[in-house]
């Protein structure tokens, strides 16, 4: 019970915050009807649903990732579709601020993302709780022109970004998803199924004559009697690779339509980007939210200047200051990307005690019996102890050191809170 | 036309570059007379990253030369070539500039992977044995643009420099973007064989209609560059499995075709449309700052203007100094007739005292002071009149200066005052000869008178008896005598007056005369000096202002040869411009990219 409420506690502390920190500039800007406006509508987002941004440049494919992420799963968060500014139009009226936590789609990842991303958190507060962005490869089934192994180049590229300095002070992760095939293997139907059987049994040599192009799959010249439109429909709805990958995966053991569905999800790497979103996003949803209520509030600060605001944004300040969930959510998310040098089991207990596993007190701390109140003090204080040692470790990089001391920070939390 | 009027034009050029002091945009005119004059032509594949350029070399040679793949993008261009016998070679950046290029072999098969592992490389040359490539034509694989590096500009912007042909990739999953549009457009402006490559149309069912968007985007920007839809995979498999009609299907024999017919067909014609562009884009800068030099003079101040304004000065000038002179003159004349009648006057007053005093006082008595005091009233004479005639003569200088406004001009009145007049040293006035009434004259004029009155009384006496000598007579003989000294004493007194009279007036005539004359002399002198002075005043000036329209003469000579040298060198350039920009259109009476 202690640890219920103490993970809760631990979550809402900067809710509250940013909750009462709206309240008072409410109250000071009553007299500026578009400001009051704006915040009223903020403090009123702060009970709403976390809203995840799709984001991406035209024709990149928002719709048909969203579409894929899109479902189960994703409780207490909305889907918004954002398309980002080309460099013709102005940026406003995009909505990019308008969301919590966002998707970057995108299908190379070049230099040009890496400044559309840095614009969009070049705000002191933004700066200062840099979580809220995962990177999207998105397409990975057109990468290496739609080879077989396409989408494991993909993760590949993806791991590889994934560790890129640039990228790194970005984004919380980066995940390659080919959302063409998430979306088919989620919604596939019996009668493709049988389709793609009947594609599979034409012998091998002939079937890949056929899928060589997208021009020679619709063409007049095919092996077995189908009609024209059904391939026309196959290719749209898959892709001359999913086409390919579809047809060896039925041939080499996938016979039942749940069975393909469910591998061509796994593969498209929509898994990924699902449990990224919920561990980096959906989970530490009030902190997002709470998050963006700070940004709200500095950016009216900054727009509407007023008498208060001075007051209000020393608080401000203070807030962004301690707000350890943060900085505990950016921890995370360098750690689930695999961007340390500490040791995995060093890694497993970081995770843990950040509540990468769960947020209340004895699952960070592993215990799985409920604990009583002294173990939990004793387990705690161990952990404090043995990161401290590992705080003073020369060996450790900027990052990782920046890392380590988020996690004696969280101990001093925990024990503060079992001691309070 | 023959290949050598495209050479006359660009070595006519070079040579205008080099005349022009623009060594740079001559030495890139030389590069690509090398190129051009080089059997090997060159068509260099650029596009944004990720967009299968090096897939395209590797189908279109039909070997694996440049790195493909997923990995970080190459950062030298790789350059593909005819050779007997497969060989590659990885061509390191020199340490320093001006250093020798180190050229490593490196085995054909692995050159993809070592020139993407390798940092520091200028380039890759690669060298294959294929027919396409033994009539002389070369591929260049360069790094992706739009990466933000700017080395990887730079190298892909010196490959464009020396492209006989361009093609531009972008594949079939999105349309143009309009990075790569603008790319089409920058290349477009430089090398007149462009072409779009649409890649990866295997992939993309829906390519047909990229294609179509493509085209209306091009179309929309103005661009004329013909498009290929092609894939690399069908290429390359198709040279696995020898099949001819997935090679067809490929899209690549028609990209070849166009290539050899279009390309190595016309080198001619596309040797003409590169030495017209690029001549047009060498001389423009040229053109432009020979108007402007032209436009130039018209808004500073021409030697022109400079030499009417010392002609008008020059006149101005002569005018005023005549009339210097003319005022000189005139007034000198009135100085000289104001002078004398001044003289004279004051002379005359003089002789008038003089008379007075010599009517009432005895010359004899008074001569001493009458001389003195009329020496002492003609040096005043002579000082007032010096007086008045330097001040006038000063006066003079003045308002003549006044009318020759040059510099030094009012230093004559200073002339005047060094000059003066000194009135001589006046000589004694000449006493007259005046001869004295003495005791024995006046004694024997007494006697003389009394004989007369003695013998009339001593007759009327006589008869009255009395004798001849008689009180009576004696009497009367001594008034008459009396009387006739007395008469004889004045009349010799006027007589001297009028002798004292006429001796002053003599002198004072001498004086005036000499004095005049002295006067008349002096003013004749500063006439003189002041006619020297002014007219050296005068002629100093006009000196300058002479020389300073010589100057602006032959300023204004220079200057218009000059001109006339610009105009003639804009016309020479506007001339070749021209010719240029005939070579492009000459034959065909069209651009070249407008077909296929």
């Amino acid at each position: 019970m202690t640890s219920e409420m103490t993970g809760l506690t631990a979550h809402t502390a900067l809710m509250s915050e940013a909750r009462s920190l709206l309240t008072g500039a409410l109250t000071a800007y009553r007299d500026v009807p578009r400001a009051a406006q704006w915040l009223h509508a903020r403090l009123r987002r702060l009970d709403e649903p976390l809203r995840i941004g799709v984001v991406g440049a035209r024709g990149v494919g928002k719709s048909t990732a969203l579409n894929a992420v899109a479902g189960r799963g994703l409780r207490d968060a909305v889907l918004v579709e954002v398309t980002t500014p080309t460099p013709s139009q102005d940026s406003g009226g995009t909505g990019w601020d308008d969301v919590d936590a966002s998707l970057f789609l995108t299908r190379h990842a070049r230099p040009a993302d890496l400044a559309t991303l840095r614009s969009a958190q070049d705000s002191p507060v933004a700066s200062a709780l840099p979580v809220g962005v995962v990177l999207v490869l998105c397409r990975a089934d057109e990468t290496s022109a739609g080879r077989i192994d396409a989408l494991t180049t993909a993760r590949q590229l993806a791991r590889r970004h994934r560790r890129d300095v640039r990228w790194r002070a970005l984004c919380q992760n980066v995940v390659a998803l080919s959302g063409l095939l998430a979306h088919t293997g989620r919604t596939l139907r019996e009668s493709e199924f049988a389709d793609l059987a009947t594609l599979a049994a034409v012998p091998r040599a002939e079937l890949e004559n056929v899928l060589l192009s997208a021009d020679r799959f619709v063409g007049a010249d095919f092996p077995v009697p189908m009609d024209p439109a059904t391939r026309h429909a196959l290719l749209d709805r898959f892709g001359v690779f999913g086409l390919r990958l579809a047809t060896t995966l039925v041939r080499t053991g996938c016979d039942t339509r749940a069975t393909l569905s469910a591998q061509l999800v796994r593969r498209s790497g929509l898994a990924e980007l699902r449990e990224t979103v919920t561990r980096c996003f959906v989970d530490r949803g009030e902190v997002l939210r709470a998050r963006s209520a700070l940004l709200a509030l500095e950016l009216v600060l900054e727009r509407e200047p007023h008498p208060t605001a001075g007051r209000l944004a020393a608080e401000l300040e203070r807030v962004v200051a301690s707000a350890h969930e943060v900085r505990e959510l950016h921890a995370l998310g360098n750690l689930t990307s695999g961007r340390t040098a500490l040791s995995p089991e060093l890694t497993a207990e970081a995770d843990r005690l950040l509540g990468g596993q769960g947020t209340e007190v004895a699952v960070r701390l592993g215990m799985a019996e409920p604990p009583s109140p002294a173990d939990l003090h004793a387990a705690t204080t161990n952990a404090l102890l043995r990161w401290q040692r590992q705080a003073e470790n020369p060996l450790l990089d900027q990052h990782d050191r920046g890392l380590v001391a988020t996690v004696v920070r969280t101990c001093e939390g925990i024990l503060a809170d079992l001691s309070g | 036309m023959t290949a050598s009027s495209w050479l006359k034009v660009l070595d006519e050029t070079i040579g205008i570059c080099d005349a022009h002091g623009r060594p740079d945009l001559a030495s890139a005119l030389r590069r690509r007379r090398v190129r051009l004059l080089d059997p090997h032509l060159r068509v260099v594949v650029v596009g944004e990253a990720k967009q299968g350029k090096s897939q395209l070399v590797n189908a279109l040679v039909n070997a694996p030369v440049c790195p493909v793949g997923d990995d970080v993008p190459p950062t030298a261009p790789t350059v593909v070539q005819h050779a007997a016998s497969p060989a590659a070679f990885l061509v390191a950046r020199p340490s320093e500039p001006g250093a020798p290029t180190t050229r490593t072999p490196v085995p054909v098969d692995r050159v993809a992977r070592e020139s993407a592992a390798r940092a520091g490389l200028l380039r890759v040359e690669v060298g294959v044995p294929r027919g396409l490539l033994a009539g002389g034509l070369s591929f260049v694989d360069t790094p992706p643009v739009g990466e933000g590096g700017g080395a990887r500009g730079d190298e892909t912007l010196a490959a464009l420099a020396d492209a006989d042909a361009v093609v531009v990739v972008s594949d079939a999953t999105a349309e143009l973007s309009p990075a790569a549009l603008d790319l089409v457009r920058r290349v477009a402006a430089s090398c007149p064989a462009v072409l779009c490559v649409l890649t990866k149309i295997d992939l993309v069912p829906g390519w047909r209609d990229v294609l179509e968007r493509n085209r209306s985007l091009l179309a929309s920007a103005g661009l004329a560059a013909p498009q290929f839809p092609v894939s690399a995979t069908l290429r390359l498999r198709a040279a696995d499995t020898g099949d001819r009609a997935l090679n067809a299907e490929s899209g690549f024999p028609a990209l070849l075709c166009h290539l050899q017919r279009e390309v190595l067909a016309r080198r001619d014609q596309l040797a003409r449309h590169v030495v017209a562009t690029s001549v047009a884009a060498v001389l423009e800068p040229l053109v432009v700052r020979a108007r402007a030099d032209l436009e130039r003079p018209r808004r500073a101040a021409p030697a022109a203007t400079r030499l009417e304004e010392a002609q008008r000065q020059l006149d101005e000038l002569r005018r005023r100094s005549t009339r210097c002179h003319q005022i000189l003159a005139d007034e000198m004349a009135d100085l000289a007739s104001d002078m004398d009648y001044d003289l004279r006057e004051r002379t005359r007053t003089v002789l008038r005292e003089v008379d007075r005093i010599l009517d009432d006082a005895d010359p004899l008595v008074v001569w001493e002071t009458v001389e003195d005091w009329l020496g002492r009233n003609l040096s005043e004479v002579a000082e007032a009149s010096a007086t008045w005639l330097a001040e006038r003569c000063r006066w003079i200088a003045e308002k003549a200066a006044a009318v020759l406004p040059v510099p030094g001009a009012e230093a004559g009145a200073g002339t005047v005052s060094a000059l003066g007049v000194a009135p001589d040293e006046l000589s004694s006035v000449d006493m007259p000869r005046i001869e004295r009434f003495t005791v024995a004259q006046k004694t024997f004029i007494g006697l003389k008178s009394s004989y007369g009155g003695v013998l009339m009384f001593g007759l009327v006496t006589s008869l009255a008896g009395l004798p001849l000598i008689n009180p009576v007579s004696l009497g009367a003989g001594a008034v008459f005598a009396g009387k006739s000294v007395r008469d004889e004493s004045r009349s010799r007194l006027q007589r001297r007056q009028a002798l004292a009279k006429a001796a002053v007036q003599r002198h004072v005539d001498d004086f005036f005369l000499r004095f005049g004359k002295d006067c008349r002399d002096a003013a004749r002198h500063v006439h003189r000096a002041l006619r020297d002075h002014f007219t050296a005043v005068a002629e100093e000036v006009q000196e300058r202002v002479v020389e300073s329209a010589r100057l602006a003469r032959e300023a204004a000579t220079a200057e218009a040869l000059d001109r006339e040298r610009r105009t003639r060198e804009l016309e020479r350039l506007l001339t070749l411009r021209r010719r240029a920009s005939a070579l492009a259109v000459a034959g065909h009476g069209k651009p070249l990219e407008i077909t296929a």
